[in-house]
């Protein structure tokens, strides 16, 4: 397997090698366009060399995924902490969310650490961010070297079900994978119910200490 | 032929565009996400905020010149604004649950004070705690309209906004703004706060 994945990189990294004169050899004609006042060859050259930086962007980013994250992510996350998690958003009847942070061994994570964020909206059924904390939280993290880990908020209704994520969840976790967090989705409800989920991101997640019984793989009671 | 003559010459003498000036590069970091920032990103004079987000596939994102400053707008273009080879910041917003609340509607001014529309005309009372006065207000297309008061108290005559109102004849008299009010329910807020202000000096004098 690891055999394979080297020669994909290989393969990869000569194509890249080709995207990389080819810019050069379009941007050198670009250039002589524009001087001799050719504006349409101009244009078109330069939307060419815009093809090729986003071919090279895709390129980039499936060697870095061959390269690095071939191993299914651990999430390791305790008891005590979930529960207090619970235990905040439990506190008021309208949804809110926590930012979850921890620390990252390779391909080992762990969950330990809520982060207070201010809300734009709280209803029972929806909860958004405040845009401005949020930027200040996630540049707070970044300045010191963390990530977004995971992000937790509680559904009403009662039962395994009413943890299921529902389409606005979803396009949030999908939007957070495409940015490259590595974050999982939490859905909590008042009967101590809580789901982990993700959308292609594969992950194991282990809950270590008392008082949480493992209900399905990402299902978790307290 | 003198050198000045010679079209060439002068097309060699023109400024002439290099193409750092049509492209420029930028990077795109997200922060907390713990990915370096992406790079590589063309961007032209005519490159939009979305447009960018959409490139890199980051569509429900907002992008920020740096982490300490306010989000470009949309269908901003950015060209102008970020220097080549800088790093541009994205954020996504977390949203979470099943159903959007809509914004709620408060009826205006207009609305709860039961002004009715017929024709180019608006019309109602002003209301206050000292009585209604009769009113209209003329929709106009480029600026919020006309007001008018019918029968104006007489109290308003010793009020220091008097000279504002016009007599129109039939005891119509237009209003007036020094500052133009941005809606017709501010519009109404305004004259009955004039009204009031009118009746409590009144009481004061008496």
């Amino acid at each position: 397997m690891e055999n394979n994945i080297a020669a994909c990189c290989a393969s990869l990294e000569a194509v890249n090698y080709g995207f990389n004169k080819k810019y050069k050899s379009i941007l050198t004609q670009m250039e002589c366009s524009i001087a001799n006042g050719q504006r349409n060859k101009a244009q078109s050259e330069l939307e060419i060399l815009m093809t090729i930086a986003d071919c090279k962007r895709a390129l980039n980013q499936t060697q870095s995924l061959l390269r690095k994250d071939n191993h299914k992510l651990i999430y390791y996350c305790g008891s005590w902490f979930l529960r207090n998690c619970l235990k905040e958003l439990a506190k008021i009847k309208e949804e809110s969310i926590l930012y979850i942070t921890g620390l990252n061994f390779g391909s080992i994570r762990t969950l330990d650490q809520s982060l207070n964020i201010k809300h734009e909206i709280q209803t029972t059924s929806y909860a958004s961010v405040d845009k401005q904390d949020n930027r200040n939280v996630l540049a707070t993290l970044n300045r010191n070297g963390q990530h977004l880990n995971a992000y937790f908020h509680a559904h009403p209704g009662y039962g395994i079900n009413a943890t299921m994520p529902s389409p606005t969840d979803e396009e949030l976790q999908i939007d957070l994978e495409k940015g490259g967090y590595k974050a999982i989705g939490g859905i909590f409800n008042r009967e101590g119910y809580v789901r982990f989920f993700s959308g292609s991101l594969e992950y194991e997640i282990e809950v270590i200490g008392k008082g949480v019984e493992k209900i399905d793989e990402n299902i978790f009671k307290i | 032929m003198a050198k000045e003559n010679n079209p060439e010459f002068n097309k060699a003498k023109e400024p002439q565009i290099g193409v750092m000036d049509m492209i420029k590069k930028v990077g795109i970091q997200v922060d907390g996400s713990g990915t370096a920032p992406t790079d590589f990103f063309v961007v032209t004079p005519d490159t939009t905020t979305q447009e960018l987000l959409s490139r890199a596939n980051l569509s429900n994102y907002e992008l920020c010149p740096s982490s300490s400053e306010l989000p470009f707008g949309q269908n901003e273009e950015i060209f102008d604004k970020v220097g080549d080879n800088t790093v541009l910041y994205a954020y996504r917003q977390a949203t979470v649950g099943s159903f959007q609340p809509i914004s709620q509607q408060y009826p205006s001014l207009l609305d709860q004070r039961g002004w009715w529309k017929d024709g180019p005309y608006y019309f109602g009372y002003f209301r206050t705690r000292y009585g209604s006065f009769q009113g209209k207000i003329r929709e106009r297309t480029f600026d919020i309209g006309d007001f008018f008061i019918k029968d104006p108290p007489p109290v308003l005559k010793s009020h220091e906004h008097w000279a504002c109102f016009t007599d129109k004849g039939d005891g119509w008299h237009s209003i007036h703004f020094e500052f133009a009010p941005e809606s017709m329910s501010e519009g109404i807020k305004s004259i009955e706060s004039v009204l009031i202000s009118a009746f409590k000096q009144n009481l004061s004098e008496v």
